[in-house]
């Protein structure tokens, strides 16, 4: 009898601390909260199993239009980092007024990185899609380990190490562009989506670039739809030759399959633009949506 | 009554455990003599680039990182963009090599040789990337070559990443008592 007690007990400590320290675990581990899931797909490859990273925009979602709900509020208001894309990608600032409604401080994810400058209306517009060329992804990179780093720098260590890992993924990933848009002749190199989200894109691999839509799908200076515009583009579309449009995967497609049917030309298939595919999907990584894009892009232009 | 009598026994259990843990580490054998197996000599490394370097676009620091950089047992003991392109770059003061030591396994003494391995880095600029390139690294001890290894670049050519290992065997001393030498 004694016996079966003490092991009643050793029993029944072992099965009452395990699930508390695995809790304890989960508890202790610090949030990240990021505006866009590309941010947030770069801050996961940094912080490993280390830390939760979190991402306000689904997948799929538009960041220029998207209204916040009362969730995104006490997310950010838990969140040991806050990481936001940066130069009004998130519509009126969402991202920032989020952080300043609780306090928090916003890291600019954009920091650092040679705006594509745009005049729109008689002022200056940064292009806030910067992620688009894998150089760019690097100094998102940067600027996120060193935001990291200082909310926990005992394993500063770990996240540049990882960190570096994903350069190199982002540097093979650069060249293996280059690689497959070569098979594209030059005067074939034009790409025409709903909005201005691929810039950097065009200027760092030789395209130029058309859309109805301007740089943002939301209401700001030179942004939306006009019909100067989308004469703009139909024109451009006759003149070179094009043989295919995009879609985006973010935005209605409805205006491009229209512009399409109109200009006789063939819809190359929905390109990633301003957020990444769902969990499972293709373009679930920042990398894998990169790769998608550039193979959609290749295939029907080539 | 029993809950009670099992909580006692449980700290018995826990407190002799213990005690014959703090007993056991007061009473572990030395770690023994210090060795020392420092190599003698002095070390210098040569490193000669193919192309003109450039700051790294895929570096973690930009101002620290560069592109090219040489470690020596994960710590960085040469790092620059301003090479010249095909001349030698000479390293000295980089720290000590461990020469290698004679251990005794299944009863039998064996050479075990001292493995020093330094790792290489280099990103090479997008203009030059449409042809191989390469780094020359020529581990020198008191002027002799020790190792003299060419790294080319990977398949992409967008970067020379490799390893070259310095070697340096054991000397057995005459001494009947010391199973350990000096090189
Ligand atoms: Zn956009």
């Amino acid at each position: 009898m004694k016996i079966s007690s003490l092991l009643l007990f050793v029993l029944s400590f072992g099965s009452i601390t395990a699930p508390l320290s695995n809790l304890s675990a989960q508890e202790t581990k610090k949030l990240i909260v990021c505006s866009t899931t590309q941010t947030a797909d770069f801050a996961r490859n940094i912080v490993g199993d280390d830390m939760v990273v979190k991402s306000i925009l689904p997948e799929g979602a538009d960041p220029h239009t998207y209204e916040v709900r009362p969730g995104d509020a006490r997310l950010v208001a838990s969140a040991d980092l806050c990481i936001e894309n940066g130069w009004h990608l998130e519509g009126k600032d969402w991202m920032k007024q989020l952080c300043l409604d609780s306090g928090k401080k916003c890291v600019t994810a954009v920091t650092g990185i040679e705006p594509l400058k745009l005049v729109e209306e008689g002022t200056t517009v940064y292009d806030p899609h910067a992620w688009f060329t894998p150089k760019n992804g690097a100094t998102y990179v940067r600027n996120i380990t060193n935001a990291i780093v200082d909310i926990d720098p005992a394993n500063q260590e770990k996240y540049e190490s990882r960190a570096r890992l994903y350069l190199i993924q982002l540097r093979d990933l650069d060249t293996w562009i280059r690689q497959e848009v070569n098979n594209i002749p030059a005067n074939k190199r034009i790409l025409i989506t709903n909005h201005d989200a691929f810039g950097y894109f065009c200027q760092e691999y030789g395209f130029q670039s058309a859309s109805p839509v301007g740089w943002s799908t939301g209401d700001e200076i030179g942004a939306g739809m006009s019909n100067a515009k989308r004469k703009e583009v139909i024109d451009s579309i006759k003149a070179y030759n094009v043989k295919a449009i995009f879609m985006e995967t973010s935005v209605n497609p409805k205006t491009m399959q229209e512009l399409a049917t109109e200009a006789g030309v063939k819809v190359g298939g929905s390109l990633y633009s301003d957020s990444m595919g769902a969990p499972g999907s293709a373009g679930e990584s920042y990398i894998g949506m990169m790769r998608e894009n550039v193979i959609k892009i290749v295939t029907s232009l080539k | 009554m029993r809950p009670l009598l099992a909580l006692i026994t449980s700290i018995l259990s826990i407190g002799l455990v213990y005690g014959y843990l703090e007993f056991a580490k007061r009473n572990r054998p030395s770690a023994g003599i210090e060795v020392d197996y420092a190599a003698k000599g002095e070390f210098k490394i040569d490193l000669t680039v193919t192309c003109p370097l450039e700051p790294d676009p895929f570096a973690l620091d930009l101002e620290e990182d560069k592109a090219l950089t040489l470690s020596f047992e994960g710590r960085e003991i040469f790092k620059g963009t301003d090479l010249p392109q095909g001349e030698p770059v000479n390293i000295e003061n980089f720290g000590q090599l461990q020469a290698g030591r004679i251990v005794t396994m299944n009863g039998k003494q064996v050479e075990q040789v001292g493995k020093n391995e330094f790792f290489v880095k280099v990103a090479i600029p997008f203009a030059y990337q449409n042809k191989a390139q390469a780094v020359r690294i020529r581990i020198t001890q008191d002027g002799l070559t020790l190792v003299e290894k060419t790294l080319w670049s990977n398949a992409q050519g967008t970067a020379i990443e490799g390893i070259v290992i310095a070697e340096l065997p054991a000397i057995v001393t005459p001494s009947p008592s010391n199973n350990l030498h000096e090189y």
